[in-house]
């Protein structure tokens, strides 16, 4: 009480700014109040605390300097460890999605999950408990796994995120997940033959994986952040842009929705004729799109490991086979436009003929004397179309088949496409079996998807465009940000060439061999083709042949090419009866799909109605 | 203690020596007698009140500077403590805002995933007999014939109509509308 008096005094002391008079020289400190015996004491005891506090300062300054100076090296890499955390943000292989914004292909993150039993702080039965029903295993299996190694044994991989969930949370010591990514292929092996499949390695192996690698492919860093004291995530050393990756994904021309329809009708008419392998090719002949590119025999890219290495290589693409009567339309085509012929030009087929001492007769040796260019594509007349290329020169033809580009690649966005072959020019020239038979297809080889392109020059007014499955990066909002850039389609035959030839290709199926692709309705353009197959020491084989089917739908404006195509069926197999069938069914499709309208509405359905009558 | 009695004695000495001090002031020459002698060192030591006058200009601004920069100084620290907060609580933020992404960017992965699985399963079963699902065929679907371009003409009417010399050629459509 005394004391705060006191300083109540002192203050309005000071309020009336009082100023002390300097002391004397002479002056000396109180003597009533203050004895020296006392002073010593205080002074003795300040002196202690001065001396407690400067050795404490002192204290501290040399650990400041130990910790800031001579240790700080050390400790920042410590802290460093502890609060920075390098991580690889998800930034995935670009998805691959059809044209109607179907996942094709896309990334997804999967675990490894590895134990090391050193670092058990739990008896390992326990652990092994605990993983067991999460891991769908027996917990005898896993201890045995435990008893391999002390460390690094690895218990499982390729752990989706849900399981990898489950595990996270039991706080086990001594186990580690481990992110990888992979690729997951949601349509299984349904278009496994264009989009192909990523390796271990994350490196694309077949299909549009490897062909557009550099494009799907995205660089990943990884990122070093620092991470909180309750372990979350903070920014402060996160790099530009850390966040921000584009969203485009890869889009294809093809619609999966026609692809099933394509693959259903192609295994049905392989299981039924027991036919080694199938292809269906769908393209779209104003641009070279393809809407549907079906191999048969097929793989899972999933599960591509376990799969036949041979199925990898699309054999639409990387197989050659000799197209057989479905190249008459394209030698009608060649004749017409060298002026060899025209549309009403007739041959007299006899049954035979001889060409350089070789016989060649008709399919079925059947003979129908003197016929229209259509009446020849109608009946398949081998005879009759020697006789019309007869009338080019050799070199000529052979020129206008090298302008069609056989011989060479099609510059196609698919991998591992094979050159077509013909014979060399000397050996064309010379020999004039080598003409005679290429009038009906034989003796010169190209790829399925070749002869799509051909006829797709037919269809578009004469055109080669380039077969493509690549439409070209898209945003999520469909907008396109990247398109590759192709060759300008080459002008190969006159548009009005090219009509004639559709037309007399529509006679075929309105009452020629391509009877079963018809649909009510609509006008049909088609050629069936079975041709032999060429064995492995030259020559023919004898029981092996190769059914196939080209169609343009509508006819009247010829816009879709398909093709059906059967190795080596059985029975009674023909063009007509293997793949007519298959080119049918896949156009009803693609007509709802394209929703073509009918060429004659009032005939649609009559087929339907007359059934059920 | 000890300090706050000593003031206390000095005051009350302090209001002696003033009373006692001003014949001394007076008279310079003349010493008191009466003084006693252990009084005479307080005497010499006591505070003198200081005549009132303006402080000098350079302490005056030296005060207004303090006072000035005390409250600058209040302040700055005021805004250094509301940025330290805002960059612990920004990052708090992010940090939250990050784990929701991530999040979403992962119901997203598995939703798409999902979504597919599920419409590659409905496709294989629907290719299943017995189903009851038969192919899209143009047999069954409906056609409608494309009705003549009305839009058109109207629009053809709406141009003339602007233009006052084909208003004079063309004649009026005047068909109601609804009939």
């Amino acid at each position: 009480m005394q004391k705060s008096q006191g300083r109540t005094k002192i203050k309005s002391f000071a309020q009336a700014s009082v100023k002390r008079q300097p002391q004397s020289p002479t002056a000396k400190p109180p003597k009533l109040f203050s004895p020296p015996k006392l002073e010593t004491a205080n002074n003795t005891r300040l002196f202690l605390v001065w001396a407690a506090l400067m050795t404490a300062a002192c204290g501290l300054a040399i650990n400041l300097y130990h910790l800031q100076i001579v240790r700080a090296p050390t400790l920042q890499s410590k802290a460093r460890q502890q609060q920075m955390v390098s991580m690889r943000p998800f930034v995935p292989r670009r998805p691959v999605v059809d044209r109607n914004n179907n996942v094709l292909a896309m990334e997804r993150p999967v675990y490894v999950l590895f134990a090391h039993p050193k670092l058990f702080k739990k008896p390992a039965a326990t652990i092994a408990e605990q993983l067991a029903p999460i891991l769908d295993r027996q917990v005898d299996d896993l201890l045995k796994q435990f008893q391999r190694r002390k460390s690094g044994i690895q218990i499982a991989g390729g752990l989706p995120e849900q399981i990898a969930d489950r595990i996270a949370p039991l706080r086990i010591d001594g186990l580690e997940l481990i992110q990888q990514y992979s690729r997951f292929y949601p349509q299984q092996d349904l278009v496994a033959d264009v989009v192909g499949y990523v390796n271990v390695d994350r490196r694309g192996q077949a299909g549009v994986e490897f062909s557009q690698e550099k494009i799907l492919e995205r660089s990943v860093q990884a990122v070093r952040l620092s991470r909180s004291g309750t372990g979350s995530l903070m920014p402060d050393h996160a790099p530009e842009g850390f966040l921000h990756f584009d969203d485009l994904r890869l889009e294809l021309t093809i619609d999966i929705r026609l692809q099933r329809a394509a693959r259903f009708a192609l295994a049905q008419q392989i299981q039924k004729f027991r036919g080694k392998r199938g292809a269906v090719i769908v393209m779209d002949a104003s641009n070279g799109a393809l809407l549907a590119l079906v191999s048969q025999p097929s793989y899972n890219p999933n599960e591509y490991y376990k799969a036949d290495m041979s199925l990898f290589r699309n054999w639409a693409i990387a197989d050659l086979y000799e197209p057989g009567s479905t190249f008459k339309p394209l030698n009608v085509a060649i004749a017409l436009e060298a002026g060899a012929i025209t549309p009403d030009t007739t041959f007299y087929d006899g049954g035979s003929i001889q060409v350089a001492g070789w016989p060649i007769r008709n399919a079925h040796n059947s003979s129908f004397g003197r016929m229209t260019i259509t009446e020849i594509l109608k009946h398949s007349s081998n005879v009759a179309m020697v006789q019309m290329m007869q009338r080019l020169k050799p070199n000529v033809y052979y020129g206008w088949l090298e302008r069609m580009g056989l011989g060479q690649t099609m510059d196609t966005d698919l991998p591992f496409e094979a050159p077509s072959k013909v014979k060399s020019q000397e050996e064309f020239i010379s020999s004039p079996i080598e003409p005679a038979t290429a009038a009906f297809g034989q003796g010169l080889a190209l790829t399925p998807l070749q002869l799509v392109e051909l006829h797709a020059a037919l269809a578009n007014g004469g055109k080669l465009v380039t077969p493509h499955v690549v439409r070209g990066l898209v945003n999520t909002k469909g907008q396109l940000h990247w398109q590759p850039t192709r060759n300008t389609p080459r002008q190969i035959f006159s548009p009005s060439t090219a009509q004639t030839v559709v037309k007399m290709m529509e006679a075929v199926v309105t009452d020629g061999t391509g009877k079963a692709s018809q649909i009510p309705g609509y006008r049909i353009a088609g050629k069936t083709g079975t041709s032999q197959k060429a064995g492995p020491r030259g020559g023919y084989l004898a029981n092996a042949k190769i059914t196939s089917f080209v169609g343009m739908i509508p006819a009247e404006n010829p816009r879709y090419v398909v093709l059906a195509i059967v190795d080596e069926p059985q029975g009674q197999a023909f063009g007509s009866t293997v793949a007519a069938p298959i080119v049918k069914s896949v156009m009803e499709s693609l007509i709802s799909v394209e929703q073509i309208p009918p060429s004659h509405p009032e005939e649609v359905g009559k087929q339907k109605q007359d059934k059920e009558n | 203690m000890v300090a706050a009695r000593k003031s206390a004695v000095s005051r009350l000495n302090g209001n002696r020596q003033l009373q006692n001090s001003s014949p001394a002031t007076v008279n310079p020459g003349v010493i008191p007698l009466h003084v006693p002698r252990h009084q005479q060192g307080y005497a010499q030591t006591t505070p003198v009140m200081s005549t009132p006058q303006a402080p000098p200009l350079w302490l005056w601004r030296l005060c207004i500077l303090q006072r000035n920069s005390s409250i600058l100084t209040f302040f700055l620290v005021g805004a250094a403590l509301i940025v330290y907060g805002g960059t612990v609580y920004y990052q708090e933020l992010w940090s939250h805002a990050y784990r929701k992404l991530q999040t979403l960017q992962r119901h997203e992965r598995q939703l798409t995933t999902t979504n597919e699985v599920i419409k590659n399963q409905m496709a294989l079963q629907a290719e299943r007999p017995g189903t009851g699902l038969v192919p899209q065929n143009p047999a069954a679907a409906i056609f409608l014939r494309p009705t003549p371009d009305s839009s058109r003409k109207t629009s053809g009417e709406s141009r003339s109509a602007t233009n006052p010399l084909n208003l004079q050629i063309q004649q009026p459509n005047h068909t109601p509308l609804g009939y």
